[in-house]
């Protein structure tokens, strides 16, 4: 019998099957590495645009909704976007965390060396994952149409159809969601 | 508490306000949102932050995870940033990382606050985060976190800023609140810091407490002062990399601390800065924020509808502090405390202290309104009889602490002789009351302006044009200055100036009680007295063996011993005290710049332009105890020993500060003018020298923070650049051997300026290669290597030409006329010359054979400047009327002769002394030219004149 497909896993674990995650992360991992190593290849910066391709091929190898059943494909991507959201913010925390952990203000100067660069702010996905879950409980819509949209990197129209809702109200939500989290991610903690 | 079924509201109120348009949205929702002003403003909050979050998430999940992935990498190590060495990792923020380096020039710890590079790659943003930059260094007080530059290395950019020990109070704060006592405490010095920022129309924009540190020793000090924009990410222009930074963790509108008209998205001014300091202080009392709540949303609800719990402010709480809070936090900011100022009365009040009874109407600068100028009038009038009559109150307020405050030049006009004197000459009378200083404007000139320190208006007087070095009569009724080689006294009541002494070039003098003026004519020569009503000079020093000039006098209290300065090389250099008596000098310290006496007792002096105070009794003529820092970049010049700072008897210091310079940056332009390249990064070029082969640049780079210029070997191929002389001492042009090996350049071990030589890759120190003497700066070197034209400074005849023999070092004059002659370039063959010289009463381009000089063409008719020969020598390119290059072809037979000179194209250059900033480079396709523009965009603003009263405090701040 052959490994089970990612549309298979991810079905199984919309069903309430735990151990499919368990299959699924290191899929995720694997091209999250794939893609990295492909900006590390390049120079940073200024090819930013350029990589949507990239990431486009990405999503496609994790989430192909082509062999989905289409009365499937709804919850099959709501359960791709959840995963996307799970491991990535998972990932973004641990890098947090390590990177806390040596105490920032002491931190002799080999390790800043070793360290990472300003940009590596793994701790934003997190914040990010936090303001989600308080908008959730605002407006449940709201909230799911970032995580199709930014974690689940489906279109306003693939994202319509998945919450059975018109373009214009995900393109409302869309708007009202993303300058209601700029502003509470511009919150300052202190 | 923030409800779904408020949500729902707001998002459907929010919804119907982007389908109007943007211009009417304002309108609409005062009307859909009558009576619900929290639902209006809510609306306004989001529409504001989608306008900024143009961008934000709109790249998906995994593209950012990557790249964060991609991007942790391990980095170069960075080891240096320009003359600072990292020392360690401080912290790392959304701002970038901040280090503390070693200022290796000044030898002192800094804090470097290192630019985002990807905030880097946006050059709008880039001018703009320079500009605030810039403004924020020219703020200076004991509570603010000093800026003091912007350093580059390699593409990395790095705020140079103080470093502050302590811990924020934020971080005191996660402890409970503050204690009364000590939470006023704080809020002083808090509110002087944004006192002196607002009078320079600086508003923090994010004060909270996480930007305020304490030090162990009790002084605050706030940080990041006018940052936060300039480091917003709202301010990037570029969308995709808007994406990135957004991610960072930005500052802006910290809801807890943001002002009620912030959350509104009105404009900021210093109001908002007042509700945020009402904020801090009550948080350091209460250990809670004013304002709060589980979102933005709920944060701004509040803080637009809700007053604080005053209830947990602490029992022992002064009823003059509740009034202040009760002030800070009005909502609407037209009834809101208009003054930083204002809150020091309250402050201090409750210090159980006398309250300073001048404090809330003394802002002469910001008060404008014709009311306003009046009521001041009337109070500058009371202190004076105060100060006169009533010695205890002078007391008093002596002891009532610090006030600085900026003081700014006429409308229309400029301190100093030009807009670009540095170190323009101002000196406050010895009552303290009134400021005499230069200020020119270009309509008039240079001329004596005098003005009463606390009020508004500023008059010129006649007869002063091209005034300098004043000096104050005892009395405070004249001022002493050197104008049109004369040194003359003018009386402020009226009247013409009248002519005391011949004086070249007057460096200071200084006035006694008996009438007497001791002044320097000349910086090369000894000081001389005269009587202040006319009479025959007689020299009062002698120059000792090695000294080059004593300048700058000020007598002592006793007004027989005078301060002066000797120009001479170190250690001789310093400040000595002679007397009209006996003219046996005492050294006192070493300087390089003027020192001034001040009462009660100490000793002012600059080092690398940080004035010191210390403790020195005018009668032994002894400085005693530790020498204090006051203040920092205070404009200087070194080579006169000119400083630009006065001091009265009475306690007030007047300073400038230095070093705000435009940013330019070197053009590649072809033969048509079109740009083709930027041949290096932008900075404050003085001058740029390209290696015979093109592929390098010397430069002289000037520094932002201490007013000094050095060398740097630019490789134009990378931008990498690398420091050639680290003296400061402004090394002018750097002149090429041919081979490109070695740099002969202007150094002035002892002020001045002299050739010096030194490998260009820095492997054995630089020497003079002559000794002494006139004033120098080399022009060329000949391309067999055997000749170095340079110019000299001779008082019989003027600028002249000669060439040093090399390797033997004999100088040789070559262009000897009681003309100027100039600007001299080495034919390719060596055998001619093409140089300025003004023998017409023009400059203009000639060209003579080398070394006889027996045969000279004219090439230019119109006048030139900065001639250069092409590879083959059959053109000459010069420039004309300061911008627009020409070219004149040869034709050789033996001799050359010359075609008439064509414009090439017009191009505008910066102008320094040597005066043109152009140089060409030839390959087979034609000529190109390197060309330095005058600096771009709006100047900097000027710096003012910064006023501290009580002086003395600043040495018990520190």
């Amino acid at each position: 019998m052959s490994a089970p497909t990612v549309t298979q896993l991810l079905v199984a674990w919309g069903d309430g099957d735990e151990t499919a995650l368990e299959q699924l992360t290191p899929l995720v991992y694997q091209e999250l590495h794939r893609l990295a190593a492909a900006y590390m290849t390049r120079e940073r910066g200024g090819h930013i645009l350029q990589t949507t391709a990239l990431v486009n091929e990405a999503y496609l190898r994790l989430i192909d909704g082509k062999q989905v059943q289409w009365q499937n494909r709804a919850h099959f991507f709501a359960m791709a976007a959840r995963l996307m959201r799970r491991v990535l913010v998972d990932v973004a925390r641990s890098r947090g965390r390590a990177k806390r952990g040596g105490g920032d203000l002491h931190v002799s100067l080999s390790e800043a060396e070793a360290g990472d660069s300003p940009f590596s702010q793994g701790a934003d996905l997190v914040a990010l994952d936090d303001a989600l879950k308080t908008l959730a409980a605002l407006n449940e819509r709201q909230s799911r149409v970032v995580e199709l949209r930014f974690f689940g990197g489906l279109t306003h129209e693939e994202t319509a159809h998945v919450l059975n809702v018109s373009v214009i109200t995900v393109r409302r939500c869309w708007n009202l969601a993303q300058a209601w989290l700029y502003r509470e991610l511009r919150r300052d903690a202190r | 508490m923030m409800t779904p079924e408020r949500h729902q509201q707001i998002s459907e109120m929010y919804d119907r306000a982007l389908e109007v348009a943007p211009d009417r949205r304002s309108a609409f929702l005062a009307e859909a949102c009558a009576g619900d002003e929290a639902l209006g403003a809510e609306v306004v909050s989001l529409l504001a932050a989608r306008a900024e979050a143009s961008g934000f998430l709109s790249m998906p999940a995994l593209h950012i995870a990557a790249q964060e992935l991609a991007a942790s990498r391990p980095s170069t190590p960075l080891r240096a940033i320009g003359p600072y060495e990292i020392r360690a990792l401080l912290g790392r923020g959304g701002m970038g990382e901040v280090y503390r380096a070693h200022d290796t020039r000044l030898g002192r710890d800094v804090a470097l606050k290192l630019l985002p590079a990807q905030l880097a790659l946006d050059p709008q943003h880039l001018a703009r985060f320079e500009r605030e930059a810039r403004l924020v260094a020219s703020l200076n007080h004991p509570n603010i976190a000093a800026v003091y530059g912007i350093e580059e290395e390699s593409g990395r950019r790095a705020l140079v800023l103080e470093l502050v020990d302590g811990v924020t109070l934020a971080e005191r704060l996660t402890s409970g609140p503050v204690a009364v006592h000590d939470a006023r405490a704080i809020a002083r010095q808090i509110a002087d810091a944004l006192e002196a920022a607002h009078d320079r129309g600086i508003v923090h924009r994010d004060l909270k407490p996480g930007n305020v540190m304490l030090r162990p020793d009790g002084a605050v000090k706030v940080l990041d002062f006018g940052l936060a924009k300039a480091f917003d990410p709202a301010q990037v222009s570029d969308p995709a990399l808007r994406q990135v930074t957004t991610r960072l963790d930005a500052v802006t509108g910290t809801p807890p601390y943001m002002s009620p008209e912030q959350a509104r998205g009105m404009p900021v001014d210093q109001r908002s800065d007042i509700w945020a300091f009402g904020g801090v202080l009550y948080e350091m009392l209460t250990g809670r924020r004013a304002f709060d709540g589980e979102t933005s949303s709920d944060v701004i609800a509040a803080l637009l509808e809700r007053t604080p719990d005053w209830s947990a402010l602490p029992a022992d709480t002064p009823a003059a502090v509740r009034r202040l809070l009760h002030r800070c936090l009005e909502k609407d900011p037209k009834r809101r405390l208009r003054h930083i100022a204002d809150v020091r009365a309250d402050l201090a009040d409750a210090d159980g202290a006398p309250p300073d009874p001048v404090t809330p109407e003394r802002r002469p600068w910001r008060a404008r309104a014709l009311t306003r100028t009046l009521a001041s009038v009337a109070v500058v009038g009371l202190i004076g009889a105060a100060i006169a009559f009533n010695g205890r109150m002078r007391n008093s307020a002596r002891t009532n602490g610090l006030r600085q405050y900026a003081l700014l030049p006429p409308d229309g006009a400029a301190f100093g002789s030009s807009v670009v004197d540095r170190t323009p000459s101002f000196a406050i009378s010895p009552d303290g009351h009134r400021l005499a200083f230069v200020a020119s404007s270009p309509s008039s000139g240079a001329r004596l302006w005098a003005r009463p320190i606390d009020g508004l208006t500023a008059d010129p007087l006649a007869g002063t044009e091209g005034a300098a070095s004043l000096f104050w009569s005892p009395d405070g009724l004249s001022v002493g200055l050197f104008a049109d080689g004369k040194l003359k006294r003018v009386n402020l009541a009226g009247g013409a100036p009248v002519v005391l002494a011949d004086a070249s070039s007057g460096s200071g003098g200084t006035w006694n009680r008996s009438g007497d003026i001791v002044y320097a004519p000349t910086p090369q020569g000894p000081l001389w007295h005269v009587p202040a009503s006319g009479g025959t000079p007689r020299a009062v020093t002698q120059l000792g063996a090695g000294e080059l000039g004593h300048v700058q006098p000020q007598f002592l209290p006793d007004g027989r011993h005078f301060l002066y300065l000797v120009r001479a090389a170190e250690p001789r250099r310093g400040i000595y005290v002679s007397s009209l008596d006996s003219p046996e000098p005492k050294r006192i310290v070493a300087a390089r710049e003027r020192a001034l006496y001040a009462a009660p007792g100490y000793l002012l002096f600059l080092r690398e332009g940080r004035l010191f105070g210390q403790p020195f009794d005018a009668r032994r003529l002894e400085l005693s105890g530790d020498a204090v820092p006051m203040a920092d970049s205070v404009a200087f010049i070194s080579t006169e020993g000119r400083a630009s700072y006065a001091v009265s008897d009475n306690g007030t210091l007047v300073y400038r500060v230095g070093g705000l310079l435009a940013t330019t940056q070197p053009l590649w332009v072809d033969h048509s003018g079109r740009v083709i390249g930027l041949a290096a990064e932008p900075g404050d070029y003085q001058t740029i020298r390209l290696s015979p082969d093109g592929s390098r640049m010397a430069a002289e780079l000037h520094d932002l923070r201490t007013a000094t210029g050095d060398l740097w070997i630019i490789e134009l191929s990378t931008g990498q650049k690398s420091r050639f002389t680290i003296d400061g001492m402004h090394n002018n042009e750097g002149v090429w051997s041919p081979d490109g090996r070695q740099l002969v350049f202007v150094g002035r071990p002892n002020g001045v300026r002299n050739l010096h030589l030194k490998p260009v890759d820095g492997s054995t120190a630089d020497y003079p290669l002559l000794a002494p003497g006139h004033d120098r700066m080399p022009l060329d070197w000949s391309p067999d290597g055997r000749h170095i034209l340079f110019r000299e400074q001779d008082p019989d005849t003027n600028m002249d030409v000669w060439a040093l023999r090399m390797p033997e070092r004999v100088p040789i004059p070559f262009l000897r006329t009681s003309f100027r002659e100039e600007d001299a370039k080495f034919s390719p063959d060596g055998r001619w010359v093409a140089f300025m010289s003004d023998e017409t009463g023009r400059e203009e381009i000639y060209v003579t054979s080398f070394p006889d000089g027996t045969v000279k063409r004219k090439v230019s008719l119109d006048g030139g400047r900065a001639p250069r020969w092409s590879r083959n020598g059959k053109e000459l390119f010069f420039i004309e009327s300061n911008r627009t290059i020409m070219v004149a072809s040869a034709r050789w037979n033996g001799q050359p002769t010359f075609g008439l000179p064509r414009p090439l194209f017009t191009h505008q250059m910066r102008s320094m002394s040597p005066p043109l900033q152009a140089d060409a480079w030839f390959n087979v396709s034609g000529p190109r030219f390197l060309i330095l523009p005058p600096p771009a965009g709006p100047a900097p603003p000027a710096p003012p004149l910064t006023v501290v009263e009580n002086w003395t405090a600043l040495l018990k701040g520190r």
